[in-house]
């Protein structure tokens, strides 16, 4: 079919190509999914990730038409009788638009003309009317908003899509994935959201150019850079302050954008502190760079990098940092009008350091981290509008460290660091996006995937005993470095349809099946920042996951009003998990802890959103199960995994008074997640200790959660040739003050008890916010 | 070490103590069924040994375990059998008569006849180091740390690794018997897995002999004070045992990184029936040492 696919085209006629970049006219920042289209005709297409567009069509004269949302339409009269390029140019639309809300970032009918279902796609500007605890603008918590999409709690890093864990959601960020994307345990993510042009999330339907994790793809793209002149952005808030600079470097050829936080909790808590602890360090910052040089029409080079970092310290008693840095090279090429290639080079590091007592006689340090490199060629062939070829590859080159550490006791100096673990990830793949009689929308592809784990350590071999006990250790030899201690792979088949039903409705189908060579180490309810990284080895086998999705999909009014509903059927393989009392990190035998299941999750996903007008905003609404069954967890029997929730309700609106004042508001409903409560309890030594009498896991749920927040904008005066623009953003986070449950936990009360005293016993609920939390910051702009 | 999540959750607390709360609510256990409980921990101490035998009750209901009053238990040895007898309240006592119920690598076995049905169980008595001594010294304040009286019990963990132990700490004739408090070693560090062996207990848990107070801030040791520190031998599911049920008892503490709930697992089983019987034996050998504080 594929073949049959190709060579279709080169049947017709003699074709010809117009081909470009569409930028947006102010600053030069390339637009992702901006339409391009022949008016007039069903030809048209959109721009890829880099602003890349190329139609293919017979000679004639064409009104060659860029649009985007919230931008005004560009129309250019092309004669076009040899291959073209043409580079567009969009404005933002004039006065009233500058400060209506876009709630979806791509053009109208996207939603329903677009073969990819299960995808979210966030503009920046909208994530930033978004009220948000502390007024931080927040791209994590943000997605958390749209169907589908949950988090196990306040305060929780990361985020659960569709029923998977949040280790199976591959984080990137200009294509480098970045292993922890939260500063401050889960409460602020990494992305300064002065630096973020563009977010896509992918929960289904991935395409084969995606892979490396189960359950989704989060694809942040960072701005370019101003080409045209010098911009400063720059905020204060409640918790970080910013400042961003970019500046074309070359007009029009190269810019640059540099831009940096820095939290100051520590600078407003100083005062609080005894003088004693003055030392105590408190802080989190990141710094995002990128820049880009345009070396012809035909070759483009960007640069970005990440570093961040959070930091933790009382004197020279203890001490405690975490953070990832990436950077990544990336290469256009265009070697026809029609071929464009795209090679991306990245290096991603995630790592930490603890430390205790800093003399002699006693100290312990240890630090871990996960390095990888990596090269990912990618060719897009634009055969015809409708029918495009993407292929290429990827080398990922793995490092664990999962501990260097020394413990020095009483003067002794012991090394008990943990040998570093080598893997290689490759992948080949190829799509075909398609158009077969107008109606029918294809992309399928096919993905073949390998994971090498290396020697250069001792490799163990461990033997399950009895289900949900330690595994036990058998066997334990030295490899080589150069050693194959163990390899996988796996064939991958993705594939997703769009049936035109008409011009503003569409049904949609996809399946994919993803496969999963890393695993974080992680069972506590929060994953925590010392959690780590893991191969696939001989004893811990890659997940595995397949996922079916039907959707339909309805715009009404003009476009204005995207209606959707999606269900989904996914099943896992191989799934982590781990024995009761694991014992996860600083463990030489961590692989003898952890024990494998199934996992299933459906549901439904409801979304309506409203793009434009006065009022606008979007509705989300889940209905969903997520099941596991593990071995020796739960009697044997599926269980609700820790981040089901049948019911999941957000509202977000947003409210354009005046031209200067917007207000907005979020409403969150969500069932409690589920949880194991104590039943009945004993003594032993002196010891009350908590049992759970017919060893069931999750048998109960914590109470339902709800919340809503408000924030009010206040845009400063909109005057021509104003160079500075000043926006304040008062808000107010869990308005009417509920305290909603994190968890519930049980314990003895305070106190110390003799023997045959009685001991009363509690149920206590954790709320991380207990109360309603106002904010206010400031936001600039100078140009 | 698991600690470490003691060192987040306690950073982290900082920087929420000012939104977070916790409510003490109303919850349903769900109870249905009382089992047996066999806290059977003996030792090679020149004194009487006691096993306790009770039943669980309901998580909320806050009273004196119901005891079994009506057992029949009994250690044996190497053909020599300790009677254990019914004093009080699921207390059942063999009176100390000058033998010792096991040497270091003994196999002792314990059998329980209660509600018509035989519990047994086997242990191994394993070594135990002495402990060196009981420090006691003044220390300047240091980031967390107070200025004040500080003591450390230093031992040294045998090499080789596998080897648990168990310190228990009196405070002025007070055992330390918080949850909390509870000392539990694997060669010298938490846990096993990491390859500290054979070296002094690292130092959190020679510090770990000193009371609490309700907080979980340090006591500071003042003059006059007595100190008596046990260190038992403990076998590695007596060990695993107990690190469950210390991690459940102090889950709260956790904050967001709470664990998830699990159940011990005892080493007593009901003959000829596949029921779970919860507690557990160990025969521990015990080294000693006391001091007082000037």
């Amino acid at each position: 079919m594929l073949t049959l696919a190709l060579l279709a085209p080169s049947w017709g006629q003699e074709r010809v190509t117009v081909s470009g970049y569409i930028t947006d006219g102010s600053n030069g920042e390339t637009l992702i999914g901006a339409n391009v289209y022949l008016e007039g005709t069903t030809k048209g297409t959109t721009s890829n990730v880099y602003g890349f567009y190329s139609i293919s069509i017979e000679p004639g004269t064409y009104t060659l038409v860029g649009s985007y949302l919230g931008y005004e339409d560009t129309a250019t009269e092309i004669g076009l009788d040899k291959d073209l390029t043409i580079n567009i140019e969009l404005s933002e639309g004039g006065g009233t638009t500058l400060t209506e809300v876009v709630v979806t970032a791509e053009e109208k009918d996207q939603n329903v003309r677009n073969v990819q279902m299960s995808v979210e796609k966030l503009d920046m500007r909208t994530i930033e009317k978004v009220p948000t605890l502390l007024g931080e603008t927040e791209v994590l918590r943000t997605i958390q908003l749209l169907p589908g999409v949950t988090s196990v709690g306040e305060g929780a890093a990361g985020f659960n899509v569709r029923g998977g864990s949040i280790d199976q959601n591959l984080v990137l960020l200009d294509e480098s994935p970045v292993y922890n994307s939260s500063h401050l345990f889960g409460f602020f993510s990494v992305f300064n959201p002065d630096a973020v042009k563009d977010v896509k999330l992918y929960k289904g339907g991935i395409p084969a150019r995606y892979g490396g994790r189960l359950s989704s793809i989060l694809d942040v793209r960072m701005k370019e850079g101003n080409k045209k002149q010098l911009e400063v952005n720059g905020g204060v808030g409640t918790i970080f302050s910013r400042l961003s600079v970019e500046a074309p470097i070359v007009k029009d050829k190269s810019s640059f954008i540099i831009a940096g936080r820095r939290s100051y909790i520590d600078v407003l808590a100083a005062p609080f502190l005894p003088e004693e602890q003055g030392e105590t360090v408190l802080n989190f910052y990141d710094l995002t760079l990128k820049t880009n040089y345009k070396i012809s029409d035909k070759d483009q080079l960007f640069l970005s990098g990440y570093f961040g970092r959070d930091n933790f310290g009382f004197g020279s008693a203890a001490g405690f940092n975490w953070g990832n840095s990436t950077g990544t090279l990336r290469w256009n090429h265009l070697f026809s009008q029609k071929l464009f290639f795209n090679l991306t080079t990245y290096y991603s590091n995630y790592d930490y350091q603890i430390n205790f007592g800093d003399d002699d006689q006693d100290s312990f340090d240890w630090s871990s981290r996960i390095i990888n490199y990596s090269a990912k060629p990618e060719f897009s062939y634009f055969i015809s509008p409708d029918n495009v070829l993407r292929f290429g590859g990827q080398g990922i080159y793995y490092t664990f460290e999962p501990a260097n550490s020394i413990a020095v006791s009483n003067g002794e100096s012991i090394d008990i660091s943990i040998d570093n673990q080598f893997a290689l990830e490759s992948n080949l793949f190829v799509e075909h996006e398609t158009t077969l009689w107008d109606r029918l929308k294809l992309n399928y592809g096919l993905r073949l995937s390998r994971f090498d784990y290396f020697g250069g350590r001792d490799v163990y071999t461990f033997e399950e005993t009895q289900p949900g006990l330690e595994k036990e250790l058998v066997d334990t030899r030295f490899a080589e470095r150069s050693e194959n201690v163990q390899n996988y792979m796996r064939l991958e088949p993705r594939f997703a349809a769009n049936l035109t039903v008409s011009d503003n409705s569409s049904f949609k189908a996809s399946y994919n099946r993803t496969a999963q060579y890393i695993h974080l180490l992680s069972n506590t309810t929060a994953s925590t920042p010392v959690d780590i990284w893991t191969p696939s080895t001989n004893n811990i086998r890659p997940q595995m996951a397949d996922q079916v999705a039907l959707g339909y999909f309805q715009n009404l009014q003009d476009n204005t009003l995207e209606l959707s509903a999606e269900v989904y059927y996914k099943t896992f393989d191989d799934l982590i998990d781990y024995i009761d009392g694991a014992d996860l990190i600083l463990n030489e035998f961590v692989e003898g802890q952890t024990t494998s299941g199934d996992g299933r999750a459906y549901g439904l996903e409801i979304s309506a959103k409203k793009t434009a007008g006065k009022v606008s905003g979007w509705l989300s609404y889940t209905l969903a199960r997520t099941e596991r069954l593990v071995e020796g967890i739960n009697n044997n029997e599926w269980y609700a995994s820790r981040f089901d929730q049948t019911h999941n309700l957000s509202l977000t609106g947003f409210y354009d008074i005046t031209d200067r004042i917007a207000f907005s508001a979020n409403f969150t409903y969500v069932t409690g997640t589920p949880a194991t409560f104590a039943t009945s309890r004993y003594i032993q030594q002196g010891i009350l200790i908590p049992n759970v009498d017919n060893n069931a896991r999750n048998n109960v749920r914590i109470p339902d959660y709800h919340r809503l927040d408000l924030s009010v904008t206040l845009d400063g005066k909109d005057r021509p040739n104003r160079r500075w623009d000043g926006q304040w953003v008062i808000g107010v986070y869990n308005v009417y003050s509920r305290r909603n449950a994190f968890s519930i936990y049980f314990g003895q009360e305070d106190g110390r008890f003799m023997t045959n005293e009685p001991i009363t016993t509690n149920a206590t609920r954790l709320s991380v916010i207990g109360n309603f939390i106002p904010s206010i910051s400031y936001n600039f702009t100078w140009k | 070490m698991k600690n470490i999540t003691y060192l987040y959750a306690a950073l982290g607390l900082i920087v929420l103590t000012m939104a977070s709360c916790e409510d003490t609510i109303e919850v349903d256990s769900g109870f249905e069924e009382s089992q047996i409980v066999i806290d059977a921990w003996i030792t090679d101490l020149p004194q009487d040994q006691t096993i306790i035998i009770t039943q669980t009750q309901d998580y909320f209901d806050s009273r004196v375990p119901t005891p079994v009053t009506d057992a029949i238990v009994r250690v044996e040895n190497g053909g020599e059998t300790f009677e254990f007898d019914h004093t009080t309240d699921g207390n059942y006592v063999w009176p100390y008569d000058g033998r010792l119920i096991a040497e270091v690598g003994d196999v002792s076995t314990l059998t329980i006849e209660a509600n018509g049905k035989t519990y047994t169980s086997t242990a191994v008595k394993n070594r135990v180091p002495e402990i060196d001594s009981i420090s006691i010294t003044f220390e300047e304040s240091n980031g967390p740390f107070e200025e004040g009286i500080y003591g450390q019990a230093f031992a040294r963990d045998f090499a080789g690794t596998g080897d648990a132990y168990w310190m228990r700490s009196y405070y002025n004739d007070t055992l330390l018997n918080k949850p909390s408090e509870l000392n539990l070693i694997w060669d010298a560090t938490f846990d096993p897995g990491s390859g500290l062996d054979g070296v002094y207990f690292i130092p959190p848990i020679r510090l770990g002999i000193m009371p609490t107070d309700d907080d979980g801030g340090t006591i500071l040791y003042q003059p006059g004070d007595e100190v008596r520190v046990e260190l038992w031998s403990i076998s590695p599911l007596a060990f695993n045992f107990m690190s469950i049920a210390v991690e459940q008892a102090t889950n709260g503490d956790n904050g967001i990184f709470a664990l998830p709930l699990a159940n011990t697992r005892g080493n007593i089983e009901a003959v000829g029936s596949e029921e779970t019987v919860i507690g557990m034996f160990n025969v521990a050998a015990v080294s000693v040492a006391e001091e007082t504080v000037e």
